[in-house]
């Protein structure tokens, strides 16, 4: 019961937030052109058209009524239409778009925390131990790392190098093997490849699509797996230190239950922290990293759509970035409330 | 070694020559340097001393819980008939909580705040004690409730096969040993006298007080009956009124669990009020231990005559309280010869070359000091 | 002129503790290997910065036909790119350019937000909510998103990425210094430094000052790395330096075409993006170390 009013309360804070983004892109749009644009294909059309669509948008009207028809139109779902996307409506492009950045997002955010975690736990138990060491110049490098050299580099090894020297190698771009998706097809379920490939029972399909998010994943995971391996560490240490553990270790339970009962869930809360502040670190990064290996994502789309002014893409795609990081902050309040009792009910 | 004469109670636990050191960057701290203690069974016994004289690091040594850079260096732990400290971890392990437990000054950061009361106090329970008897019992009591209200032959006859197996009962599963031991919780709560046991359980650490979770922790130290309770400040961080009821409670349970009590205090008060033998604490040594009333009237150690005349009376005429001048030696390099040497208004020549032993002066009372020698 | 050289004196004198504690702080950071080695590594890349007329064997835009795709050599440190640059020179004038970007960058968005966070903390009540009100919606963005919207309003070059990032960046700072006077300002001390009768200048110098210039420097410090890594992201996906710039992030985007044939022309750029960034972290998280535990007071 508790928890759904916690929910509740977290998502009504957020409305003036999402209220203030709507403003800031409002903003953007009349600072980069005319806003007119957001609304009108890359065709010629008439005078008069252009007036309707003025009018229809009420772009005409003073500035503070114009926020209210865009509010309006947000609302109703009409968000302009992508020049950059061949005259799509915005909310087509990222209808299109939008699951392939999910996917490597989630699988990128699996990797992080399914590597980091442990990383993390074991740097702190073996303190000072080579692997200690081994791990923390590692989660420096991570934090230091330029994604986008980071694909190349990838690139160039698994793909160029491998291929050059005769071994199985990993694909440059796409998100599957185009030969294997006609013989193949893949019944479009959640957009999620990996996942309606499983659906739809079909292991080659599954097969290409895994070769192709490996590279793009990992390259995408690093920075945050090195944040989290770091956070974890010295969180565990933290905690390692505190008079509950000694407790614990009064009571006579193995030392594998104190840390992983008793000390790891304490140590979490922290880390459920930074990983949800390097969710926003993931979306620039994917931006970078769908770029890199052609990846048909959000990213890549609001990079075709900012070097080529198409300004209904650009609005488009700063407000779905807003309201995912948005949604992200509000899972990991939701996440805190859940490991700390504290919070719940204090 | 210290020359003691035989005792006529039972010892519990028996201390010899403890040495525990810590190897940091400053030097070797010589947190305990051959301390002697022992317990018998069935007393409140006390061991008083300043802070940073090394209490606490005698009863985490007890429990073999020092951590590196500290180790224990020599001695013997005497405890039922086996040296702890040459104890494998595993055979440590199943001691602690179940036959020596221990109870820590600070509720508030010694009970793991994402855990609720009932989990923390089952876990020990479901660690030392074999629950399928009792699994089987809660069964059968459950299905003998059910046959009240609706006789049924069937029942019966479940029950009989239930009660036959009592002498060789199955296996049960994880969920029904954890019922069964939040139940216990539940009556370890109500031991220690905590309002609303049932509500607690499910309650955590930071939703109730600092007395109630004195109690908790109280009945997570005696949920397994332990022989031995070690206090470490237990009431210290709390206030005057809760103390005195928490000190109210070890008393009365004591008896009830069969446990003895190793009571860690800085203050003579609660010494004097609860502790049926106490040993006084200096610099890492014992320097002297008798029954409380013999200490109190009679003490033969210059560092607890000055601790007594150091405590503000309500008789008497003093203008300023008496106190024992200069300052708690270091640990890592302590006077030669006795430790209480350069602050004791009677030292000797000797006191300065030799350190003296612990020796039985009057019945039943040890000192170490060359005055009695 | 008395009451001035007085009230120098006493100042100077007020902060002699603070003066100490400075100088042992920087003693404790020449213990750590780590710091050093970060401290050093950036020393040589400001230096290369500085003096890259000098140091540099060729000129930033300066290319020699006959030379073009070049691996390694010693003529050519790290090779020659498609128009017969010299990539080890290219890199040495790309540290002017990414170094500058960040210190502008940091400089000034640590500068407006400070003082914007300054205020907010001060004053309180609705000043205090509106402002925080508008720092929330920047920080409700990831950092090279914002930027990117905003460097595609200015107009894509470096000015405008500069403008760009100070714009990502300040709120962060707003945040932090408000929270430190804000704690400051409540704390006994304070007060009591006030019943004593001593001015509101000597409260700022001597209480609230130390408080906030440790925790700005230690992010600062780390924010210089992450301003580079962004202002080269960027850069990279085409909004910041043009085409031909000698800057870290636009010479990889142009070795990108190439990544095959000439490996050398994306990798030296990357690793020196990749060091600058590593020294600072090094120094930054060997500040944050120094001064936490302390910052406990």
């Amino acid at each position: 019961m508790k928890m759904r009013d916690y929910i509740i309360r977290r998502l009504i804070l957020f409305l003036p937030v999402l209220l203030g983004v709507s403003m800031l892109t409002f903003t953007l749009s009349h600072l980069v052109g005319d806003p007119v644009a957001a609304y009108v294909t890359s065709e010629k059309i008439s005078e008069e058209r252009i007036q309707l669509i003025i009018k229809a948008h009420g772009l005409d009207k003073p500035i503070y009524i114009q926020y209210l028809y865009y509010l309006r139109d947000l609302l109703r779902g009409d968000w302009g239409i992508s020049r950059s996307d061949s005259n799509r409506p915005v909310i087509e492009s990222i209808r299109n778009y939008f699951p392939a950045t999910l996917e490597l997002t989630i699988v990128a955010m699996s990797l992080s925390l399914l590597m980091g975690i442990p990383i993390g736990i074991i740097s702190a138990t073996k303190k000072d131990k080579p692997i200690d060491h081994v791990v923390r110049v590692f989660a420096l490098t991570g934090v230091s790392m330029p994604v986008f050299w980071l694909g190349l580099l990838l690139q160039y090894i698994f793909y160029y190098q491998f291929k050059v020297h005769g071994l199985p190698y990993l694909p440059l771009s796409q998100r599957i093997d185009p030969f294997i998706a006609i013989q193949h097809p893949v019944k479009q379920v959640t957009g999620l490849l990996l996942l309606d490939s499983l659906i739809s029972l079909n292991p080659y399909a599954f097969k290409s699509a895994l070769e192709h998010i490996i590279m793009p994943a990992f390259c995408l995971s690093y920075v945050t797996l090195a944040l989290i391996a770091r956070m974890m560490r010295a969180s565990m240490l933290e905690v390692l230190r505190q008079d509950y553990i000694i407790l614990a270790r009064s009571k006579g339970l193995p030392e594998k239950i104190v840390i992983y009962k008793h000390a790891l869930r304490n140590a979490m809360i922290p880390t459920v922290t930074v990983a949800g502040l390097a969710f926003g670190g993931l979306l620039s990064g994917a931006v970078l990293t769908e770029t890199v290996f052609a990846w048909p994502g959000v990213g890549r789309w609001s990079t075709q759509a900012i070097l080529t002014s198409d300004i209904g893409g650009i609005m488009g795609f700063t407000l779905l970035i807003a309201i995912i990081y948005v949604l992200a902050n509000l899972i990991v309040d939701v996440l805190y409330a859940i490991l700390d009792p504290r919070i719940r009910l204090g | 070694m210290e020359v003691k004469l035989s005792k006529m109670p039972e010892t519990l636990l028996k201390i010899r020559n403890l040495k525990t050191y810590f190897f940091t960057y400053a030097g070797v701290v010589k947190a305990l340097d051959g301390v002697n203690l022992d317990v018998y069974k069935g007393e409140t016994m006390g061991l008083v001393g300043e802070t940073g004289c090394g209490k606490s690091i005698t009863s985490l040594s007890i429990l073999r819980l020092i951590q590196p850079p500290g180790k224990i260096i020599e001695g013997e732990i005497w405890f039922k008939g086996r040296d702890l400290l040459k104890l494998t971890d595993e055979e440590m392990r199943k001691i602690r909580g179940k036959e020596i437990a221990m109870v820590f000054q600070d509720p508030a950061t010694y009970i793991n705040p994402v855990l609720t009361i009932g989990e923390q106090i089952a876990e020990v329970i479901m660690l030392h004690q074999d629950l399928k008897k009792d699994v089987l019992e809660m069964k059968i009591e459950e299905l003998m409730k059910k046959l009240e209200k609706k006789p049924n032959e069937k029942l019966k006859a479940k029950i009989e096969e239930l009660k036959k197996a009592l002498n060789n009962p199955p296996n049960p599963s994880k969920k029904e040993i954890k019922k069964v031991a939040l139940k216990k919780a539940v009556e370890a709560l109500r031991l220690v006298k905590m309002p609303s046991p049932e509500k607690v359980v499910t309650q955590y650490p930071h939703e109730l007080s600092g007395g109630m979770r004195q109690r908790a922790m109280i009945a997570m130290a005696l949920s397994c009956k332990p022989d031995l309770l070690i206090a470490d400040e237990a009431t210290t961080a709390l206030d005057v009124t809760i103390q005195a009821q928490i000190l109210n409670l070890l008393n009365e349970i004591k008896k009830e669990v069969e446990t003895s009590i190793l009571m860690i205090t800085h203050d003579l008060g609660i010494v004097a009020e609860v502790c049926d033998r106490v040993a006084v604490m200096y610099a890492g040594l014992i320097i002297e231990e008798a029954d409380t009333f013999s200490l109190f009237k009679s003490s033969l150690h210059p560092y607890t005559k000055g601790l007594l005349n150091a405590t503000p009376k309500l008789y008497g005429n003093p203008l300023r309280l008496k106190i024992i001048p200069g300052f708690v030696p270091s640990p890592i390099n302590p006077p030669s010869g006795c430790r209480f040497h350069p602050r004791c208004e009677y030292a000797m020549e000797i006191c300065r070359k030799e350190e003296p032993k612990l020796i039985e002066v009057e019945k039943n009372h040890f000192v170490a000091c060359h005055l009695e020698m | 002129m008395n009451i001035r050289k007085n009230f120098l004196n006493s100042l100077i004198k007020d902060l002699e503790p603070q003066w100490r504690e400075f100088k042992f702080i920087i003693y404790l950071l020449k213990q750590s290997p780590l710091v050093i080695a970060g401290f050093i590594i950036i020393s040589i890349f400001i230096i290369a910065a500085i003096f890259a007329p000098w140091i540099a064997p060729y000129g930033p835009e300066e290319r020699i036909w006959a030379e073009q795709m070049q691996p390694p050599s010693f003529k050519h440190l790290f090779g020659t790119d498609e128009n017969g640059g010299d990539i080890f020179s290219r890199v040495i004038w790309g540290a002017r350019i990414d170094l500058s970007i960040a210190l502008t960058v940091v400089g000034s968005a640590a500068i407006i937000g400070s003082v914007i966070g300054a205020i907010s903390g001060y004053m309180g009540g609705k000043i205090d909510e509106a402002l925080m009100r508008v720092t929330d919606v920047f920080l409700a963005f990831p950092g090279l998103i914002l930027a990117m919207a905003i460097a595609a309003a200015l107009g894509r070059n470096l000015i405008n990425l500069t403008i760009a990032l100070i714009v990502v960046w300040w709120p962060s700072y707003a945040r932090l210094i408000r929270g430190v006077v804000l704690s400051e300002r409540e704390k006994l001390y304070v007060e009591a430094a006030k019943a004593i009768g001593a001015k509101n200048t000597r409260i700022i110098f001597k209480h609230i000052l130390p408080n906030v210039i440790y925790p700005l420097l230690v992010n600062a410090t780390l924010d210089l790395g992450s301003v580079i890594l962004t202002a080269a992201g960027l850069s990279f996906i085409g909004f910041g330096a043009g085409a031909g710039i000698a800057e870290w992030g636009r010479m990889i985007s142009d070795g990108r075409n190439y990544l095959f044939q000439a490996p050398w022309m994306a990798t030296f750029p990357g690793l020196a993006i990749l060091l600058s960034s590593l020294a600072l972290n090094l120094v930054g998280d060997g500040l944050r170390d120094v001064l936490d535990p302390r910052l406990r007071r």
